[in-house]
């Protein structure tokens, strides 16, 4: 039996995203649907989110209207087709510092954020580079770190370096340095408890998007294909992917790449509603199924 | 890079504010959304040309400051000493140099005044920081973020005014290109 409960939960999507940004060199490909999602790992006291999506106050209608998020919801609805309301949210993960994956930290108001602090050192270094460098940056906004002063003035900011064992009970961070950001991490949950665990799922961030930039396309001559964006190297990108699919025994489906609309052909999963996917990964002693 | 000479901001600013209600009340926290000009004329153009270096400069400067005051807040280097405050002031007296003296034709005059703001509050950050004392001078740092969220909203607005400015390059987010899939053939 499970100590955790993992759920991936959509909260908005983006029906038509080129495939050229999930899968490096697949620039002419065509597009598909890309879902936005938080990923809420319940169980052992705690309740914990795996990112938590951006500021729509702030950004919401611009996203919209310029780049085609459709069907934007707040975490209290999400979070309501599991039974969980923000404000029971005890851990945030934040995996990197983008807006799409920091920003809506307001809404989860009792829960304490943990970062790598390389994320936001070299994220302050390129901001003393000369302005010809502002790609650097630019995907990290200013008001997202204002807020992150607010976490600390509140004890509620874990500055993080590199690996964390157990930061809550069987669950690890693991820095992925140069990779997608500078200080992007991943999070591995071993569900049986156990240090040499049988039962491990990797939360990878932005450090991949679909299976196939873990195994490719050719299922008889796999191969590993890195995403679209990096602020790092690609090269430590396709070593993390190796390394995650290590973690968890060669058994691909348990790095779970939250964008991928494929999720659903793999885990137990319903439409609510709204219009938004659950999936369900895991469930942990005494839980009922949330998609059944 | 950005040259890191010192500007003297207390001695433009002197004694900080009491309070900065007066900041909250020139940068509301919704901001409406209204839609851009479809197009500029010479003048307009000409603006956004010029100003885009000095946008940029003060959001550099709201961002380091921002940044400094995170590691304050935590409890590390404090934020009065802190090496980034010096290229924060000198990022703005840059921005300062065009920001005033550029002409700016009346479909622009709505986005320099944002602008102006948020490069004063901003300027007005730096001098705030520099009087904390430490990650327990709760009122030094109120003031000082009090005057930043400021800045960062007067931004905000100043990307809501014209086209061609960012706070956030949204389209270069890793979930966000979606614009750049004009043409693309759905799969």
């Amino acid at each position: 039996m499970s100590d955790y409960s993992i759920w991936v939960l959509e909260y908005g999507a983006v029906p038509t995203a080129p495939k050229g940004v999930t899968i490096h060199g697949t620039f002419n490909e065509g597009t598909i649907k890309l879902p936005y999602c938080y990923v809420v790992l319940k169980g052992r006291g705690h309740i914990a989110i795996v990112d938590v999506g951006y500021n729509n106050k702030d950004y919401g209608r611009v996203i919209a209207d310029s780049y085609g998020v459709e069907n934007w919801h707040p975490p209290a609805t999400v979070l309501a087709e599991i039974g969980v309301a923000p404000g029971q949210v005890t851990e945030a993960f934040i995996t990197h510092a983008h807006f799409d994956h920091m920003g809506n930290s307001d809404e989860f108001p009792k829960a304490k954020f943990y970062v790598q602090e390389r994320e936001l050192a070299k994220w302050m270094w390129s901001l003393s580079l000369h302005r010809r460098f502002r790609w650097l940056n630019s995907a990290t906004d200013p008001g997202d770190i204002m807020r992150m002063v607010d976490l600390a003035r509140q004890g509620r900011l874990v500055s993080v370096e590199g690996d964390r064992a157990n930061v809550i009970p069987g669950i690890d961070l693991h820095e992925a340095h140069d990779t997608h950001t500078w200080g992007s991490m991943y999070v591995n949950v071993r569900n049986d408890g156990q240090a040499a665990s049988a039962d491990s799922w990797i939360f990878a961030g932005d450090l991949i998007y679909s299976y196939a930039n873990l195994k490719g396309f050719d299922a008889a001559d796999p191969q590993i294909l890195p995403i679209g964006l990096a602020t790092g190297s690609q090269t430590t990108i396709m070593l993390k992917i190796e390394e995650m699919i290590e973690r968890v025994g060669g058994e691909m489906k348990r790095v779970i790449p939250i964008h991928d609309e494929n999720l659903k052909d793999i885990f137990p999963s319903r439409i609510t509603a709204k219009n938004l996917r659950v999936t369900e990964i895991a469930l942990a002693k005494g839980e009922s199924s949330r998609v059944r | 890079m950005v040259s890191s000479a010192p500007l003297d901001i207390d001695d433009r600013f002197g004694e900080p504010p009491a309070a900065p209600a007066w900041l909250e009340i020139s940068a509301p926290a919704t901001i409406p959304v209204r839609p851009l000009p479809a197009t500029l004329d010479d003048s307009g153009t000409a603006y956004v040309l010029v100003m885009q270096p000095a946008f940029d400069l003060v959001r550099q400067a709201v961002g380091q400051l921002a940044g400094l005051l995170v590691l304050a807040a935590a409890g590390g280097k404090s934020a009065a000493g802190h090496p980034m405050l010096a290229p924060a002031a000198d990022a703005l007296a840059q921005a300062a140099e065009t920001i005033h003296s550029v002409r700016v034709p009346a479909s622009a005059r709505h986005h320099h005044r944002h602008l102006v703001a948020a490069e004063r509050l901003a300027l007005e950050s730096v001098a705030l920081a520099r009087r904390i004392a430490g990650p327990d001078d709760t009122t030094a740092m109120d003031r000082a973020l009090g005057a930043l969220r400021a800045a960062h909203r007067h931004l905000l607005w100043a990307t809501n005014a014209l086209p061609g400015f960012e706070i956030v390059a949204l389209g270069q987010s890793c979930c966000a290109e979606h614009a750049r899939s004009a043409g693309a053939t759905p799969t």
